[in-house]
């Protein structure tokens, strides 16, 4: 039913034609009016009354300036006002955003463009984006997307102000500065930033705990320039227990595809805390949030006259330069280091840190038959009489002794290993094992049939964050398993397979996110699968150059990885 | 130069050069936000003395490795970490706040170093961390990974 709600006020018409419809945000609907003074007007459909919010002072004050035009949005739940004022030459484009709704004195201008060069500029609103299409003097089109990641910790919203550079600037590469990238951190008082030709900084560290997460970045499409210019922004909200992105930008960056580079950022959040228990079986039994200890910093004194005060933040950066024995123990210390500690996010960066320090590579040898041991390996070259201090004697892989054990592969520090026992000889058990935590899982039985032959190998596939294996059967069956999803499926019949060549090989070799082996079909390949785009590739040997010999070859044979290329080792 | 204030109200001039090795002093600079005093709310005098000490020591970290004083930032280094508990960390707090990555490097490690080797009870200790883990939850862990509980190496002192 359709019914008169009386006389609106501030009606302005060539403003209201100008906007697509009513915009409608914190249960009322609002548009942009003039009665005595340009007011935003809004109709309250709960309370059925209107209401006028004044606009900030000076915002419509703009002499000389000829042509005006208004728009009227809500951005992350905050009403916004985009004006566009063209002078003969010049041209200004400012939006205005009101951080607390209602209140006049939290107007505040998000941003400005000026510019003699364009003639147009049109923006288009999502939820957390705007994104300004442009049109030059001279042709081509510029867009920029601003998205806006709004935090909502205690009702307001953490002000940033970032302006964007004239569009002429051959822009490269923008990225959020350090503090940006999703660690908890504080705000150092109120800082506006401004945009540095290359460098884009907001507050030099954005607050995070609250409901939302927020970074800022600009993605900018250069007209003259093929490729696009990316720097993404995510949002996470900590209420769902998914991960989820509420907003991102979907902006490829030359030859990175979207996913992956999300992937990356991923990276930089952390989940939520988790406090879990594991029973020994290894099912979760236990699982609560602890998302509280994000709204206050975590101050692990109990002691308070003593006066060790300092947060999650820095206990995760001492803990994480700790080796892993250390760590198994320290989890007894409290529930919080124990919660720390079994954190993916923590995981994730002890395994960074430990790739990029000289003194963490370890060795994993097999000894008097199949005892294995693990020992820290020195950079480059090692006495003997050095390796053989601080050995760790390692148990027996899955209980007693097998019959005979085979160490494929190693990636990030897993290794896969193939045991067969006494009792079911014909059987080859396939386990993935951390020496460090001296963890290992049983893989998954497939559906290879056990006496069939294959060769496999592990990888991490940076695209999905899990690790993959890949079994290779010398009859063209092929299989791969994702680690942490426990998924299995056939991938289709690889190409080259030549069963003398595989046998030969110890594992798949795994490097640029592709496995590769030796395959020959009309001629000799280099057969690859590449796990993020799931597709096989081949490429002959004769298009290779041919190296010196001595370079420093690690990984077996017939291939060999140097610093980031593949080497295949080949006998004349 | 800067004028730094500290929590109780002290005043310390630094030279800029040594300064902007603290990133969130660099940035305020930047933007002109310093023109007068930068208050520093969270760090106390002591602090902040021993922080200006390596902000002045480390000032020509590029220079250093001509004139071979590598050696010598290196022993002060080593000489600078040797404090207590207590001031490490809140020299730890301060080099956060301010940003300065080399000092976090710094002492973050030296944490690490001291507390690699230390059984649970020294590390609850050293750091006036009450156990409120259940006795059973604790066994748990250790049944996990024993062998992360035993050996020679652990040190059970407290220093």
């Amino acid at each position: 039913m359709w019914r008169i709600i009386g006389k609106p006020t501030g009606i302005y018409s060539s403003w209201l034609s100008d906007m697509d419809s009513l915009t409608f945000v914190h249960g009322t609907f609002h548009w942009l009016g003039l009665s005595q003074n340009e007011s935003v007007t809004s109709y309250d459909i709960s309370n059925e009354v209107f209401k006028e919010i004044p606009l900030p002072d000076g915002m419509f004050v703009v002499p000389d300036m000829k042509y005006v035009k208004h728009g009227f949005s809500v951005l992350g739940e905050m009403i916004c006002i985009c004006s566009t004022h063209r002078d003969q030459w010049k041209y200004t484009f400012n939006v205005w955003i009101m951080k607390d709704y209602g209140v006049k004195e939290s107007w505040n201008r998000f941003f400005t463009i000026q510019s003699a060069d364009l003639y147009s500029l049109i923006p288009e609103y999502s939820r957390h984006t705007v994104r300004l299409k442009a049109l030059r003097r001279r042709g081509g089109v510029v867009i920029y997307v601003i998205t806006v990641f709004v935090s909502r910790c205690s009702g307001r919203a953490l002000s940033f102000l970032c302006s964007i550079p004239p569009y002429q600037t051959r822009l490269t590469y923008y990225r959020p500065a350090k503090g940006c990238e999703g660690r908890p951190g504080r705000m150092p008082g109120r800082r506006s930033s401004t945009v540095g030709s290359r460098r884009l900084r907001f507050g030099s560290q954005l607050k995070y705990w609250g409901s939302f997460y927020f970074l800022a970045d600009i993605v900018l499409l250069h007209p003259s320039s093929p490729c696009w210019h990316l720097s993404c922004a995510i949002i996470r909200d900590f209420r769902k227990t998914q991960q989820q992105f509420a907003g991102s930008t979907g902006i490829a960056y030359r030859g990175i595809n979207l996913k992956m580079t999300l992937c990356k950022l991923v990276k930089w959040l952390r989940p939520p805390l988790l406090l879990v228990k594991f029973s020994s079986d290894g099912s979760c039994i236990q699982g609560k949030r602890v998302v509280k200890h994000f709204e206050e910093k975590i101050k692990m004194d109990v002691d308070g006259a003593m006066g060790i005060h300092f947060n999650e933040e820095i206990v995760v950066d001492i803990l994480s330069r700790l080796p892993v024995r250390s760590l198994l123990r320290f989890k007894c210390v409290s529930k919080i280091w124990m919660a720390l500690i079994s954190e993916p996010y923590f995981t994730m960066k002890h395994l960074k840190l430990a790739k990029n320090n000289q003194n963490s590579p370890k060795i994993l040898f097999v000894k008097d038959m199949f005892t294995s041991h693990l020992s820290s390996l020195m950079p480059a070259s090692l006495p003997l009489a050095q390796f053989t201090e601080n050995v760790q004697k390692l148990d027996w892989l899955y209980g007693r002794k097998p019959r005979n054990c085979k160490i494929y592969c190693c990636c990030d520090g897993l290794v896969l290993v193939g045991v067969r026992k006494y009792d079911n000889i014909k059987h080859l058990m396939l386990l993935l094992w951390n020496p460090s935590t001296r963890e290992s899982t049983v893989l998954r039985s497939t559906e290879f049939l056990p006496s069939e032959d294959y060769i496999c190998g592990l990888g991490y596939d940076a695209t999905s964050g899990d690790y993959m294996i890949l079994k290779i059967g010398y009859q063209s069956c092929s299989e791969i398993l994702a680690l942490k999803s426990g998924s299995g499926r056939t991938i289709g019949e690889p190409t080259g397979i030549y069963r003398s060549w595989l046998s030969d090989m110890d594992s798949l070799t795994f490097i640029h996110g592709a496995f590769h082996w030796l395959g020959f079909s009309r001629d000799e390949f280099v057969t690859s699968y590449d796990i993020s785009n799931e597709v096989f590739k081949e490429e002959t040997i004769s298009k290779w150059k041919v190296c010196g010999s001595g370079h420093e070859l690690r990984q077996t044979w017939p291939f060999g990885i140097g610093r980031d290329d593949l080497y295949l080792y080949y006998s004349l | 130069m800067v004028k730094l204030k500290s929590n109780d109200d002290k005043e310390f001039e630094v030279e800029e050069a040594a300064v902007i090795q603290s990133e969130m002093i660099k940035n305020m600079i930047e933007d002109g936000c310093a023109t007068s005093v930068i208050p520093l709310p969270n760090i106390d005098s002591k602090t902040l003395i021993k922080v200006i000490e390596y902000l002045n020591k480390h000032i020509n970290m590029g220079k250093a490795a001509e004139t071979g004083e590598e050696d010598d930032l290196k022993e002060f280094d080593e000489q600078f970490v040797n404090m207590g508990w207590e001031e490490l960390f809140d020299v730890i707090m301060a080099a956060n706040y301010l940003n300065i990555h080399e000092l976090m490097e710094l002492c973050c490690q030296s944490a690490a170093d001291r507390l690699k080797n230390k059984s649970v009870r020294a590390v609850r200790e050293m750091l006036k961390i009450t156990n409120d883990l259940t006795e059973e939850e604790e066994q748990e862990i250790i049944n996990d990974a024993p062998w992360a509980f035993e050996g020679p190496e652990i040190d059970d002192t407290v220093n």
